[in-house]
């Protein structure tokens, strides 16, 4: 008798949590479902009927946003910008990574507490002093300077996540390659950073999100309209297309910048809630 | 000989960063603490020493300051009474052997990997007076639709824009906590059971305390975050209607970059880094002593 009542009130305790579970998952998922059906409309049907699908799917809208509205010159930028950034971040931030992690020598705690304290300062703190700096070196306003501050800024987090990495991996395998004759770099080249490779998956995705997504420094950095980055370009779109109230073509703008992080985190799931916990832990 | 070798390898490896990181994260941080007792307005180069007076006025004479310091607080309490217990209801949901776990933890991840400005502008769109869905749903319920917008509108501004930071940042600690939970060893839970212990007993007694790590460090993400705030809001609001959004780093932005008051913005920054490290620095000592507790 017991043991069915508690049964009983065990299956009502988990279709009550299903409920709540799937509550919340129409909430994040609707307004994005709501927006993909918003960007195939006219701006006349977003007004009569703002719940319904689109009578005819507009695809217009991504033409026009794409072309007229200058999002694709934007994402073009874009993906210029994120490879660029990532490819310096993970080159350099892997070699200073490998030698805080693999050799001794003078003054390498401090130098690793100086990457790690990188982690607790708020970006703003040094906004001014940097869009000064970057004005008087003649980098603002270009991508030397954008993409410069990017890596800058990416160091501590890429730095910490593959230190940990090179920690990680055995002593005989570097000791043998210089028995072998390779130098110092052979070995980092050749055996460590092949070895690394999950270190450079993981922090070349969160550096990916990052930088893809990245608005407060862009805003600073970037003026001129042709050098907007994504987040730049919509941003802007709301304030232009408010008032022109084409609204069709801001959605497709909007799906246009959701789209590669949906592709991204899809395909790399896994390692995304992995990573993110590892690193929070860990830290 | 393979000293020497070594030693250039490390000098080699280390450059690169040590320079980039160096020149322009370390050196515009440690400047902004010698900027922010400037004087320096406009683009012209003439600046003028004022010890700590940008610090004086933004403490004892400036109302926006303290406006904008209330707000980030509002995001502050609000997600710490709504976000944390939240995240740790859905975490202890998904690691009770429930069918889609998977499916339901990546969905509530998904919002936290998308661009700041794509979820400001497509909330700015669920609050919009036309075709916004919360107008359409309070008229389903026969409440009173906002005309001018809910993010228009004074009194209704900033809990909209609170509720989309917390749509946006739920999956975050969700994921967070859940990784917590799941190393917690099943035998700990079975033996609660056996001594009699019921779902609630059992999350307070054997869930908290052996999460306590986890919770303290996903408050201290929350602190930074909520105090940090910024895209959401300059996207959605600039801070108005009148100031009523502002929080500290919108309005050190229009200081600095629409207002080109260098010194003063930077006093701004300056508060906002103290602010962060003394609540965490607290924050860290008052759990510490609840902890020895268990």
């Amino acid at each position: 008798m017991a043991r069915a009542s508690r049964r009983g009130r065990g299956g009502l305790r988990r279709a009550l949590l299903y409920v709540a579970l799937v509550v919340y998952s129409v909430i994040v998922v609707y307004p994005m479902v709501w927006l993909l059906a918003a960007s195939l409309k006219t701006s006349r049907e977003l007004f009569v009927s703002p719940w319904k699908l689109p009578a005819v799917p507009q695809w217009e809208n991504f033409s026009r946003v794409w072309s007229k509205v200058g999002i694709g010159q934007c994402f073009i930028n874009s993906v210029f910008v994120t490879v660029v950034s990532m490819f310096f971040i993970l080159l350099i931030g892997s070699m200073a990574a490998y030698a805080l992690a693999r050799f001794v020598f003078k003054g390498r705690d401090l130098l690793h507490n100086a990457f790690m304290s990188g982690m607790m300062f708020p970006v703003f703190l040094g906004i001014v002093p940097l869009f000064l700096l970057l004005r008087n070196l003649g980098m603002w306003d270009n991508y030397y300077g954008l993409i410069a501050s990017y890596v800058a800024f990416s160091l501590p987090f890429t730095v910490f996540i593959l230190t940990g990495f090179f920690r990680s991996l055995p002593h005989e395998l570097s000791e043998a390659g210089m028995i072998d004759g390779c130098s110092h770099f052979t070995v980092f080249w050749r055996i460590m950073l092949p070895l690394a490779k999950p270190g450079l998956i993981a922090a070349g995705i969160f550096n990916f999100f990052g930088i893809w997504n990245e608005y407060p420094l862009a805003l600073v950095i970037i003026s001129r309209t042709e050098l907007r980055t994504l987040p730049l370009g919509i941003a802007n779109l709301l304030m232009t297309q408010q008032y022109e109230t084409d609204w069709g073509a801001l959605f497709a703008g909007l799906v246009i910048v959701m789209l590669p992080t949906l592709i991204v985190y899809l395909f790399f799931q896994r390692q995304i809630t992995e990573g993110l916990t590892a690193g929070a832990i860990k830290g | 000989m393979a000293n020497r070798e070594k030693i250039k390898t490390v000098i080699l490896f280390l450059t690169p960063a040590v320079v980039l990181y160096g020149v322009f994260f370390l050196f515009p941080m440690a400047q902004a603490f010698y900027v922010a007792l400037f004087q320096w307005r406009g683009v012209s180069m003439d600046k003028q020493f004022v010890g700590l007076a940008n610090f004086h006025k933004l403490l004892f004479e400036d109302p926006i300051f303290w406006a904008a310091l209330g707000h980030n607080l509002a995001f502050l309490v609000v997600s710490l009474l709504v976000v944390i217990p939240l995240a740790l209801f859905f975490a202890t949901a998904l690691n009770s052997k429930l069918r889609g776990a998977q499916t339901f933890r990546a969905i509530y991840l998904f919002p936290n990997m998308i661009s700041v400005v794509a979820v400001a502008v497509l909330w700015a769109f669920v609050y919009h007076p036309n075709i916004g869905m919360l107008n359409a749903i309070v008229k389903v319920f026969g409440g009173h639709a906002s005309d001018n917008g809910w993010l228009g509108d004074p009194k209704t501004a900033l809990p909209c824009i609170i509720g989309t930071s917390m749509w946006y940042s739920l999956g975050f600690y969700i994921v967070l906590f859940l990784a917590g939970v799941q190393s917690i060893p099943r035998s700990f839970y079975e033996a609660a059971e056996i001594d009699g212990a019921g779902a609630w007993a059992q999350f307070r007694f054997v869930t908290i305390p052996l999460l306590w790590e986890i919770l303290k460090l996903g408050i201290i993400y929350l602190i930074i975050h909520t105090i940090n705030i910024f895209g959401l809001v300059w996207v959605m609001t600039e801070g108005g209607p009148s100031n009523h959004t502002d929080t500290l780093l919108t309005y050190l932005y229009r200081l600095a970059f629409m207002d080109s008051n260098f010194g003063y913005a930077t006093a701004v920054g300056v508060v906002v880094f103290i602010f962060i490290f003394l609540i965490v620095v607290s924050f860290i000592r008052l759990m510490r002593r609840e902890v020895v507790e268990y």
